[in-house]
C-alpha cells in the first residue's frame, strides 16, 4: 500500500519546492479515526480507483492557505475568499497531476480530479469500511503544518 | 568517368529503363529496348547516309525519301522514352527497317546481295512488334522481294529464275522458324505467368498468415542465424527488429547465463541430430517457459518455446522455432494462486477465530486495541526519536503476539511476528527513513484491519448468541418486573420507576426463574411496603415518584443481586406489633432487636398488610424468597434506615446455579 503512498509524499515535496520554493519536512505519519473532530480549514480530496481504491486528503489550516496563496500570487488576504481557494486548488492541480502522471503509469489506477472543500470543522466522509486513515503530517514555514491523509483499499495485492 | 559513360550508353539504349531493378521479368522487355534502339541507330543511319548519298547524286526524290524514314527512327528514338505504347515506336522504326529492306532487295547491291538484308526481317519484325504485326509486315516485304526476284525488270537487277527460287524460299523458311520459336516462346510465357500468378497467391496467404500469427515463428541453421521468413510477431515479442541472420542465442544474452547458454547449444544439438522424437525434445527443452529480456532493455516477459528440426530439399537441417508470450497467462495464474493461498490464509485465520471463546477472543480484542491506540500515541509523539518510538512499538506488538499466540491465533500471529522482527532491526538502526516509518505504519494499518475483522466476528457470534437466549431473558426479566411495579403502584395510587445495571454473564450463570421470582416478590414488596405515596414523599422532600434500581453483577463465584428502593424503610414499630399480635415474640421481650425482627420478617404468613390481594398479604413474601434463596444455597441480607429506603442484597453461588440445571451456559 505505501507504493500508492509514497508517491504522494514525494510529489508533495517536489511540488512544494519548485512552486513554493520551501523544503518540506515530513514527519512520523500516524492514525487517525475517521470520525474524530479536526481543525482543518480547507481540504482538497483526490480519489483513486482501479487496483485500490481510497481517496487521499490534503488538509490545512487558514494560516497556511493565506501564506501558500501570499506566496503564488504575492497579494495578501485576510480571509479563506475565493481567490485563497483558486490558489490552494492550483497548488492541489499540480500535485494531482504530477502523482497521476506516476501512478497511472505504474498502476492499474485511475486519479480522480481533485475537490476543495472550505470550511471550518468540515467532515469529510471516506469512501472506504475501516475506521482508521493514515495521517502524514509536513511541516513547513516553520511552524505550519498540513496533513496528508490517505485511505486506500488495495483489491489485489499490495 | 567511366562509370558514368556506361551508365549514359545503357540509359540511351534502354531508353532510361536500365535503372529499374533488374528483375529477370523484365529483362525481356529491356531486350526488346536494346533491340529496337540498335536498330534505330543503324537503321538510322544507314537511311542518313543513303540520304546524302542520293543528294549528292542528285536524285532528290529518292533523298527525300531516305531523310524522311532517317527521321521516322529518329521520332521513334524519342518515342520510346516516353510512356507511348512500345508498339508504336516499334512501328516507328520497323516500318523504316521493312522499306530499307525492300529497298536494297529492289536495288540488288552489289552483286545481288541486297536481298540478305530482307532475311533479317521477320525476326525483327515478329520479335519486336508481336506475332500478328510483325506477320503482317513480314508476308508485305516477302511480296515485294518476290516481286523484286521474280519479276524480270521490277527491280534494278534480274534474278535468275532458281536463285529467285531459293531466296524466297529461304526466306519463307526464316519466317516459319521465327513464327514457330514466337510460338514456343508466347506459349511459354503464358505458362511462367500463370506459374507466377499461384505462386504469388500463396506466397501472398502464406504470408498474412505469417504477419497475423501472433506466435513469433522461425528458422535456424545450425550457426544459430535467423532465417529471413520468420513471422512478424517475431520482432513484436522479442521487442527486436531485423531479425534476419541474427544469433538467435545472442538475443537472448540477456535472459540466460553462459551456463545456460552451453546447455541450449547442447539442445540445438540433439534437436539437429533428428534422432531424437518429439515429445522427449519437449521434455528437455531448456526454454519451455522463461523469462526474457530485451538485448535492448524494456520489459521482461515471460515466453515459451518450442523447437522441431525439419530438413530442406538441398539436405540441410533447420530449426523450427515458436516463440509464444506467456507473461499475462503466468501473471493471472499467479494472481490466481496468490487469491487462493490468501482465501486459504482467511479460511484458516476464521478457524482459529471461533475455535477461541467469545469472551476470550473479546478480551484480547480489547488488551489489542489498548496497544494500538499506545502505538499511535507514541507515533504522534515528536519530541521522541524514531529509535525510541521503534522501541516501544516493538514492545507492543510483542504484546499482542504473545496474547494471540496464547490463544493459537497463529496466522494473526505469524504476521505480528513478521511485523516484530522488521522492527526489531530498524530499533537497531541509527537512522530511520521516512519510507521506512510509513512502511511500519501501513504494516501496522494491514494488522489492525485483521483485528477489526475479529471484531465484526466476535460482535456477530455475540450478538447471534445474545438474540437467541441471554439478551432476551435479561429484557424479559426487567420487562416482567417494570409491569410487577406499573400493576402494583397504580393499583395502589402510587409512583414508581425501575433502573437497572445487569451483567449478562451473571444471569448466564444465574438460576434465571429463582432470580425472577424473587425479584418479582421483593420489587412488589418495595413499592407496597417501602415506596410511599405521593403526597407522603413530597411532604418528606422526596421525588413523587420513587425509585428502585436493581444491581446484578458477578463478583467471582457469586452472583450478587442488590435491590434499593428510597422508600421508608422497614417500619418496626408494625413489625413488632404484628409479631405480637400473631404470638411470634413475646409481647415485651426482643422489642429493640431488629436484628430478630428483621428474622420474623422471612416467618412464613408474617404480613403487615392488612388486607390479603394479588401482590401482598398472603404471607407468603419475603418467607418464599427465603425459600428460593435456600434451594440454591444462597444468602440475603436486609439493610434499612428510617425515611431513607431499603437494601436487599442476595448471594447465590454460581456452581450451584449450574447444577441446578436451570440454565445451561
Amino acid at each position: 500500500m505505501e507504493k500508492y503512498i509514497q508517491p504522494f509524499v514525494d510529489v508533495c515535496q517536489n511540488v512544494f519546492r519548485d512552486f513554493i520554493g520551501s523544503e518540506l519536512i515530513t514527519e512520523r505519519p500516524y492514525f487517525v479515526d475517521k470520525n474524530d473532530p479536526h481543525d482543518w480549514d480547507v481540504s482538497a480530496v483526490i480519489g483513486l480507483t482501479g487496483e485500490a481504491r481510497g481517496a487521499v486528503v490534503i488538509s490545512m489550516k487558514e494560516t497556511l492557505a493565506l501564506k501558500l496563496t501570499g506566496k503564488l500570487t504575492g497579494s495578501t488576504h485576510t480571509s479563506l475568499d475565493d481567490e485563497v481557494v483558486d490558489a490552494i486548488g492550483e497548488i492541489i492541480n499540480i500535485i494531482a497531476g504530477n502523482a497521476k502522471r506516476g501512478l497511472e503509469e505504474s498502476f492499474r489506477l485511475v486519479i480522480s480530479l481533485p475537490t476543495i472543500i472550505r470550511g471550518k470543522g468540515h467532515t469529510i466522509m471516506w469512501p472506504n469500511e475501516q475506521a482508521r486513515i493514515i495521517c502524514i503530517p509536513f511541516k513547513i514555514f516553520d511552524n505550519e503544518t498540513f496533513c496528508l491523509s490517505v485511505a486506500i483499499d488495495a483489491s489485489s495485492g499490495a | 568517368m567511366f562509370e558514368s559513360i556506361k551508365k549514359f550508353f545503357m540509359n540511351v539504349m534502354t531508353s532510361g529503363r536500365s535503372d529499374e531493378t533488374a528483375d529477370e521479368a523484365r529483362l525481356d522487355s529491356i531486350v526488346r529496348y536494346i533491340l529496337l534502339n540498335s536498330l534505330i541507330f543503324i537503321g538510322g543511319a544507314f537511311l542518313f547516309g543513303f540520304a546524302f548519298q542520293n543528294l549528292a547524286s542528285g536524285e532528290m526524290a529518292q533523298s527525300l525519301v531516305d531523310f524522311g524514314m532517317g527521321m521516322m527512327a529518329v521520332l521513334a528514338f524519342f518515342v520510346l522514352r516516353t510512356n507511348v505504347p512500345f508498339t508504336a515506336s516499334g512501328l516507328l522504326t520497323v516500318v523504316p527497317f521493312m522499306i530499307l529492306c525492300a529497298f536494297f532487295a529492289w536495288s540488288g547491291g552489289a552483286q545481288g546481295s541486297g536481298v540478305l538484308w530482307s532475311y533479317s526481317f521477320p525476326m525483327m519484325a515478329i520479335f519486336l512488334l508481336g506475332m500478328r504485326n510483325g506477320t503482317v509486315l513480314s508476308l508485305l516485304l516477302f511480296v515485294i522481294f518476290s516481286l523484286a526476284v521474280f519479276i524480270p525488270g521490277f527491280s534494278a537487277r534480274t534474278y535468275p529464275l532458281l536463285f529467285a527460287f531459293r531466296a524466297s524460299g529461304v526466306y519463307i523458311l526464316v519466317l516459319a522458324c521465327t513464327l514457330v520459336y514466337e510460338q514456343t516462346k508466347v506459349a511459354k510465357d503464358r505458362w511462367v505467368s500463370k506459374l507466377t500468378r499461384q505462386l504469388k497467391a500463396e506466397r501472398d496467404e502464406i504470408a498474412a498468415m505469417k504477419d497475423n500469427l501472433n506466435v513469433g515463428l522461425f528458422l535456424i541453421n545450425t550457426a544459430y542465424e535467423i532465417q529471413p521468413q520468420y513471422s512478424h510477431a517475431l520482432e513484436k515479442i522479442l521487442d527486436e527488429t531485423d531479425l534476419q541472420g541474427h544469433n538467435f542465442l545472442d538475443l537472448l544474452a540477456n535472459s540466460i547465463q553462459q551456463k545456460e547458454r552451453e546447455t541450449l547449444m547442447d539442445y540445438f544439438t540433439m534437436v539437429f541430430n533428428r534422432s531424437y522424437d518429439a515429445q522427449m525434445l519437449e521434455d528437455i527443452n531448456p526454454l519451455h517457459q522463461f523469462t526474457y529480456l530485451s538485448v535492448s532493455g524494456g520489459e521482461q516477459k515471460t515466453l515459451r518455446c518450442t523447437f522441431a528440426p525439419i530438413t530442406r530439399d538441398s539436405g540441410e537441417v533447420f530449426v523450427l522455432g515458436t516463440v509464444s508470450d506467456q507473461t499475462f497467462e503466468v501473471a493471472l495464474q499467479k494472481q490466481l494462486s496468490e487469491e487462493e493461498g490468501k482465501r486459504n490464509e482467511e479460511m484458516r485465520a476464521l478457524f482459529e477465530v471461533i475455535h477461541v471463546e467469545p469472551r476470550v477472543l473479546h478480551d484480547f480484542i480489547e488488551d489489542a486495541e489498548y496497544e494500538f491506540d499506545r502505538i499511535n500515541a507514541i507515533l504522534k509523539d515528536n519530541d521522541r526519536s524514531a529509535q525510541s518510538v521503534m522501541v516501544d512499538i516493538y514492545q507492543s506488538v510483542h504484546a499482542i503476539k504473545s496474547n494471540a499466540v496464547i490463544l493459537g491465533l497463529d496466522s494473526f500471529s505469524t504476521k505480528l511476528h513478521a511485523l516484530e522482527d522488521e522492527i526489531k532491526t530498524l530499533r537497531e538502526k541509527a537512522d530511520i527513513s521516512f519510507e521506512e516509518v510509513l512502511h511500519i505504519t501501513v504494516e501496522l494499518d494491514k494488522l489492525m484491519r485483521i483485528k477489526d475483522s475479529f471484531k465484526d466476528l466476535i460482535d456477530k457470534i455475540l450478538s447471534f448468541n445474545v438474540g437467541e437466549n441471554r439478551m432476551k431473558e435479561e429484557q424479559v426479566l426487567v420487562q416482567t418486573l417494570e409491569r410487577v411495579i406499573e400493576k402494583a403502584s397504580s393499583d395502589l395510587g402510587k409512583k414508581a420507576a425501575l433502573t437497572v445495571k445487569i451483567d449478562p454473564l451473571a444471569i448466564e450463570h444465574g438460576p434465571r426463574r429463582v432470580i425472577k421470582e424473587i425479584l418479582m416478590q421483593l420489587v412488589r414488596n418495595a413499592v407496597y411496603h417501602g415506596i410511599e405515596y405521593p403526597e407522603g414523599r413530597l411532604s418528606v422532600g422526596k421525588n413523587e415518584e420513587g425509585k428502585i434500581r436493581l444491581n446484578i453483577e458477578l463478583q467471582g463465584a457469586k452472583i450478587v443481586i442488590s435491590l434499593t428502593d428510597d422508600g421508608r424503610g422497614l417500619d418496626f414499630k408494625a413489625i413488632r406489633a404484628k409479631a405480637v399480635e400473631m404470638r411470634l415474640i413475646a409481647a415485651s421481650g426482643e422489642l429493640e432487636d431488629k436484628n430478630a425482627l428483621t428474622q420474623i420478617l422471612f416467618m412464613p404468613g408474617f404480613s403487615t398488610a392488612t388486607e390479603a390481594d394479588m401482590y401482598a398479604g398472603r404471607g407468603i413474601g419475603l418467607n418464599l424468597v427465603r425459600e428460593r434463596i435456600k434451594e440454591v444455597r444462597g444468602s440475603i441480607k436486609l439493610q434499612t434506615e428510617e425515611g431513607k429506603g431499603t437494601l436487599f442484597k442476595i448471594y447465590i453461588p454460581v456452581e450451584i446455579s449450574i447444577s441446578s440445571g436451570s440454565q445451561t451456559a
